[in-house]
């Protein structure tokens, strides 16, 4: 004999050799194949378990924001704190969730607009010249009311629900997705 | 006794033949062309070396990212250093393995049977910007936050799965503890394992198809191209770490605040990206995720399009695209830089938060970053709560020309103090300004004592305040000079009760102070002459407490003190 077989297998010359080779080599896929899928199962599973799912959240309630007669005609920025926010495993007390942008309208009722830009999240500010909103990453503009007037973001501002108890302006705290013209929570 | 360790080791893992290949000439020879792969290899150790260093120390929360980057930053020996070579050191990858695609690019060196290299090492290109996407929110300040929410809102927009894929990565709705776990994840386990085995199929394409000849003569690896490698690496490193320190290190700004109106920038990688999405109006979305796949679509069609040698017009064309598309993204961004320096509002902007960066940064190095994260670093100033409260609820009547109380200032409840007051009770800086007292018919009169009398009443009252250095001797003169004299018409100096003017039991200590907070009304206190707000009901009670802590404070204060106070304040 001058050739060796390199699987290492004794030479063969009967067909059942061949068929009994080619059985085992399904095998070892399936076993091998079989655990692969298998491990691919809490793979899907971990990664997948915070889709849709809320994993940070805070009381809907009302937050304080600021005395009623401290909102005038020009938009003030206000720090909205939740008493609590529930953040995957941890509860931390007193966290900032964002900013509302407070104004007296013509009516004198005070409205409250999210200062997250609804085109890609950024925090929007105010320019006080313009007296206008910018946002200081793709500069999009908004009116004092919170329409559109230039820029990226396919909708106005986001407004925020308020009223007003015993002098004090509060506001919930509301967050939506980036992007879009139409408004969906985050 | 060297040879016969060396023989029971080869006996065992066959090093010799290993070694051996190194000394074999390989055709081509060395040059200083083929150091860039083994460069890129390089940068990549040092990356993993710094990242592990850096993991000793980082905690990936939302609580503790930020402060545990400050430390680093700030307080752990040769760590901002460290940092810098793993900020900067990424960059260098980007740079060299870039330089690395136009030179293969240059020789041609994506043709057959080189294909699976050019593929790979595009694929190499594309985990190094991941590197830095989920890098950058790992520091969890105002830079990394803003970009790394900008760069997510562009995914989320994606036709298709975007909204899963983002709620995938960022473990949630929103921002938070997940998301910081699942970058650092990515960033410091997943990604490198696919580095390793991209790293492994490119060496082991490497070896089947060997260099690019040069035309020089062949050459053994060792030590022909081993040298030329490391006096690169070297240099590379020096380089590296003289523009890192250059550069300021990796730098951190303020801790992340979701209300600050940030100037959000990406890395310079993808500074070109930038500035198309803000140029092209209605093409945004595809310029930020099309544009890049249609770059990588088109690099990767190259060795199709040409695909052996002596097609030299299919060659310049390669090469007129590579250069056209390198121009014009230096182009973009220099022009995108531009403007961003001419932008007065933004140069103004940023200069805030670089100020608000560095006084959080010292103070979370004095002071520590409270539990709920960095923002909280702004609260650790000393009386922090009591100057936040002075400001809102206090020194509009408490302070300044048009006050309508007394003025509470360094000082208070002091025997200066405690003397001028019994000296002239409707002095402006006493009661002059507390139109109910002042205009009263019982408003408190001018004291007729003098000399050790006074001495003695000051005395007495100062000792309420709980003050250690109170002579004992002339507290005791006091008592009959008060419970016999006219104080004693309208105050009590013990127990509870009510008389015509404040019982003033403790006056001057914290006990006082918190129930004339609480209801400086009660019958007790002011009665009917109080004109201050009761704040039981609108102040917490630690609160109440953090306050007269502070006005007990004040009474030993002196105004550099308290100037000094104001300086440390947070926002």
């Amino acid at each position: 004999m001058s050739e060796q077989d390199p699987t290492g297998d004794p030479p063969s010359s009967s067909a059942g050799d061949a068929t009994r080779r080619r059985f085992l080599q399904v095998a070892t896929c399936a076993v091998g194949g079989g655990v692969g899928a298998a491990l691919l199962v809490p793979v899907a599973r971990l990664v997948g378990h915070p889709v849709g799912a809320v994993v940070v959240s805070s009381p809907t309630d009302p937050i304080d924001a600021i005395a009623a007669d401290q909102v005038g005609d020009l938009p003030v920025r206000v720090p909205l704190v939740a008493a609590s926010v529930r953040d995957a495993y941890a509860s931390t007390a007193n966290v900032v969730l964002g900013a509302a942008w407070l104004r007296r309208g013509k009516d004198g009722q005070i409205a409250a607009l999210s200062s997250v830009c609804p085109h890609k999240g950024c925090a929007i500010g105010f320019a006080e010249g313009a007296k206008r909103f910018e946002c200081p990453c793709h500069s999009a503009t908004f009116d004092l009311d919170g329409a559109r007037l230039s820029g990226p973001a396919e909708r106005g501002l986001d407004p925020l629900p308020v009223v007003i108890e015993r002098g004090r302006v509060k506001v919930t705290w509301v967050r939506y997705q980036p992007g879009g013209a139409d408004r969906k929570p985050a | 006794m060297r040879a016969r360790i060396g023989d029971w080791l080869d006996e065992r893992i066959g090093h010799r033949e290993v070694l051996a290949q190194w000394q074999r000439p390989v055709a081509g020879g060395a040059s200083f062309a083929h150091t860039l792969s083994f460069l890129v290899a390089f940068l990549l150790v040092i990356e993993a070396a710094s990242g592990a260093l850096l993991a000793l120390y980082y905690a990936p929360s939302t609580g503790a990212a930020w402060a545990s980057v400050a430390y680093i930053e700030d307080q752990v020996t040769m760590g901002s250093v460290v940092r810098g070579v793993h900020r900067w050191g990424m960059s260098a990858v980007v740079i060299v393995a870039g330089l690395h695609l136009v030179v293969t690019a240059l020789r041609g060196g994506y043709r057959r049977p080189r294909e699976l290299q050019w593929w790979l090492g595009l694929g190499l290109i594309g985990v190094i910007t991941l590197y830095s996407v989920t890098g950058f929110v790992l520091r969890w300040d105002q830079y990394g936050y803003w970009a790394t929410k900008v760069e997510l809102a562009y995914v989320n927009d994606a036709p298709g799965p975007g909204r899963q894929l983002v709620q995938a990565v960022q473990g949630g709705n929103e921002f938070g503890n997940l998301t910081l776990t699942h970058f650092y994840a990515l960033h410091a386990v997943v990604l490198p394992i696919v580095t390793l085995l991209l790293a492994w199929a490119l060496r082991a394409q490497a070896r089947r198809h060997g260099v690019l000849p040069t035309g020089g003569p062949a050459r053994a690896a060792w030590p022909y191209q081993s040298l030329r490698n490391w006096v690169v690496a070297a240099l590379a490193l020096i380089a590296l770490v003289a523009w890192s320190e250059h550069a300021g290190g990796a730098g951190l700004d303020g801790p992340a605040d979701p209300t600050a109106a940030y100037d959000a920038r990406p890395q310079w990688y993808f500074r070109p990206l930038f500035a198309l999405v803000n140029t092209f109006g209605s093409l945004r979305t595809f310029m930020a995720l099309g544009l890049p796949l249609v770059v990588f679509g088109v690099l990767a069609a190259v060795p199709l399009f040409d695909g052996r040698p002596g097609r030299p017009r299919r060659h310049y064309a390669v090469l007129a695209m590579l250069f056209v598309g390198l121009v014009g993204a230096i182009g973009v961004s220099m022009q995108s830089y531009a403007k961003d320096d001419d932008d007065q509002e933004l140069q103004r902007r940023s200069h805030r938060f670089a100020r608000e960066a560095a006084r959080a940064r010292a103070l979370a190095k004095t002071n520590g970053v409270p539990s709920p994260g960095g923002l909280a670093v702004f609260t650790t100033p000393r009386f922090y709560v009591a100057r936040t409260l002075w400001a809102s609820e206090c020194a509009s009547c408490h302070d300044g020309d048009d006050r309508k109380a007394p003025v509470i200032g360094p000082g208070l409840a002091s025997r200066a103090h405690i003397r001028s007051l019994l000296l002239d009770p409707s002095a402006p800086e006493h009661f002059g300004t507390s139109k109910k007292i002042v205009d009263d018919e019982n408003a408190m009169p001018k004291t007729e004592a003098a000399g050790a009398d006074l001495d003695a009443l000051v005395e007495l009252l100062y000792a309420e305040t709980g003050a250690t250095d109170v002579d004992a001797a002339k507290v005791e003169q006091g008592k009959p000079l008060f419970d016999d004299g006219p104080c004693a018409d309208c105050h009590n100096r013990a127990g509870t009760d009510a008389s015509t003017g404040p019982n003033l039991a403790g006056y001057g200590s914290r006990r006082y102070y918190e129930a004339v907070l609480r209801d400086s009304g009660a019958p007790n206190l002011f009665g009917k002459l109080d004109d201050m707000p009761a704040y039981d009901d609108d102040l917490e009670p630690n609160q109440i407490r953090a306050m007269a802590d502070y006005l007990v404070w004040l009474r030993t204060a002196t105004p550099a003190d308290l100037e000094a106070l104001k300086a440390s304040k947070g926002p």
